[in-house]
């Protein structure tokens, strides 16, 4: 990742911060405006990664590596399962 | 938190939408991969099986009347319990809601637009989801009963104009592979298609009650797998078994071999605008369950401030979603069947007969 697609991430949730999170405070929505923090956080580094185009974090890996034992008994009843 | 209310009839037409989805493009070619020339019993043999979970999900919502998916887990199992497979569904729906982002956009990229990037159309479409639920659930509803027709009427014009080219020899040999392939296929057609419906129990609260609710929505359901299963067949029936397998999107292909008398051709932007219709309106109703559920999660008044941090999250998600086609289509199929299996069946299934002294000590 380089320095535009740093900025231009920062920039995006700054722009997001500044429109929802003043009427959040103001309506004093505490656990709304934490959790907004929370996701746009989240939202901010995911995006960079999204700009960046990393292709080590799919949520895949997580589920495959989760489902395997499982998808290895199935695989040895169905001869097409594959996997 | 959601004041709008649908009506059956709308009810009845986004979940014929959501079980067509992007299926429409991308089973006939993950159905004939499995099993060949037969793929098509295998749609038609899982249909009661598909009517079934749909029918377990009307159960779930009438044995907890006015709940979503989120709030019936949570009264179900209690605090810490229900907290954890919340998250694991919210999980199921953001990676869902990306995934039907990322399929759209592979499409768009390489068969429309092939000079424009894989993000722009990724901004676009996340813009149109986040607009989508922003507007709310009657709006969408409403949108629904408006383009429905549309896609029926594409996809009757394209199976029309199909027909000279029906060659029914190509379903021969019938049971060559014998009954595993099928059995296989039959398990695809309960997870992909109607176990991803399980999204519908965050819509079905809020429709208007009325007592043919729950024959309404497993006939739509049904319908909605029909018109795949003829996608499908139509497939098998023009192109062959080993082409259907072997292109990714196969009706797209199908419905370019459209040529009558040399003068009625090229009419597969009908295929695309019907499957651009259910494809939005099932990633619209997943955003929707995504930022609807995240607020359940947090015990939130409102998911509307929500939805641009969601927008981020599912924009990196789409493009982190998997390495290629290949993998999320090809390699990672038998996961996910059994993932969307575990989400769309079993815990439903068990959610429903969690034995109810259990439910009053949990939420006592």
């Amino acid at each position: 990742m380089n320095t535009m697609q740093v900025l231009s991430s920062l920039l995006t949730s700054v722009v997001i911060a500044m429109i929802h999170l003043p009427s959040l405070v103001r309506k004093k929505l505490r656990k709304e405006a934490a959790v907004f923090v929370l996701l746009l956080a989240v939202g901010t580094w995911l995006f960079l990664e999204g700009l960046a185009l990393a292709d080590n974090l799919s949520p895949l890996y997580l589920i495959k590596w989760l489902y395997e034992p499982i998808s290895q008994w199935v695989g040895r009843l169905l001869p097409t399962w594959g996997g | 938190m959601e004041r709008g209310r649908i009506s059956t009839r709308q009810a009845a037409v986004l979940i014929f939408l959501v079980v067509v989805g992007e299926s429409i493009l991308l089973y006939p070619t993950v159905l004939a991969n499995i099993a060949k020339q037969d793929a098509w019993i295998a749609a038609f043999l899982g249909l009661p099986f598909g009517m079934g979970q749909i029918w377990i999900y009307y159960r779930l919502l009438l044995k907890h009347p006015g709940k979503t998916l989120l709030e019936i887990i949570e009264a179900t199992l209690g605090k810490w319990g229900g907290t954890l497979l919340s998250v694991w569904y919210l999980f199921f729906f953001y990676v869902t809601t990306s995934a039907l982002i990322r399929e759209t956009g592979d499409f768009l990229a390489t068969q429309y637009f092939t000079n424009t990037p894989l993000r722009a159309i990724h901004m676009l479409l996340i813009a149109l989801l986040l607009w989508g639920i922003y507007c709310g659930l009657e709006v969408i509803a409403r949108t629904a009963e408006i383009l429905f027709p549309l896609l029926l009427l594409s996809t009757l014009i394209i199976w029309l104009c199909l027909l000279p080219q029906v060659k029914a020899e190509n379903l021969l040999p019938v049971f060559e592979g014998g009954s595993l392939p099928l059995i296989h296929a039959i398990m695809v057609v309960v997870s992909y298609p109607f176990g991803q419906a399980v999204v519908i129990s965050m819509i079905l609260p809020f429709v208007n009650r009325q007592p043919h609710l729950g024959r309404d929505i497993i006939l739509s359901a049904a319908m909605g797998g029909a018109l795949i299963g003829m996608m499908l067949l139509f497939s098998l029936l023009v192109l062959g078994s080993f082409n259907t397998e072997s292109t990714i999107y196969t009706s797209y292909v199908l419905a370019q071999k459209i040529n009558i008398g040399n003068f009625l051709q090229r009419i597969e932007a009908m295929l695309t605008g019907a499957w651009l219709i259910s494809s939005f309106f099932k990633s619209v109703l997943y955003s929707y369950a995504t930022a609807l559920g995240t607020a359940q999660l947090f015990k939130l008044k409102e998911f509307r401030p929500l939805i641009f941090p969601i927008g981020m999250i599912l924009f990196g998600l789409s493009v982190l979603f998997a390495p290629s086609i290949q993998y999320y289509l090809f390699t990672f199929d038998p996961y996910w069947t059994l993932w969307d299996l575990t989400n769309g069946l079993v815990l439903p299934t068990l959610l429903l007969l969690w034995p109810a002294r259990l439910i009053n000590r949990a939420s006592g």
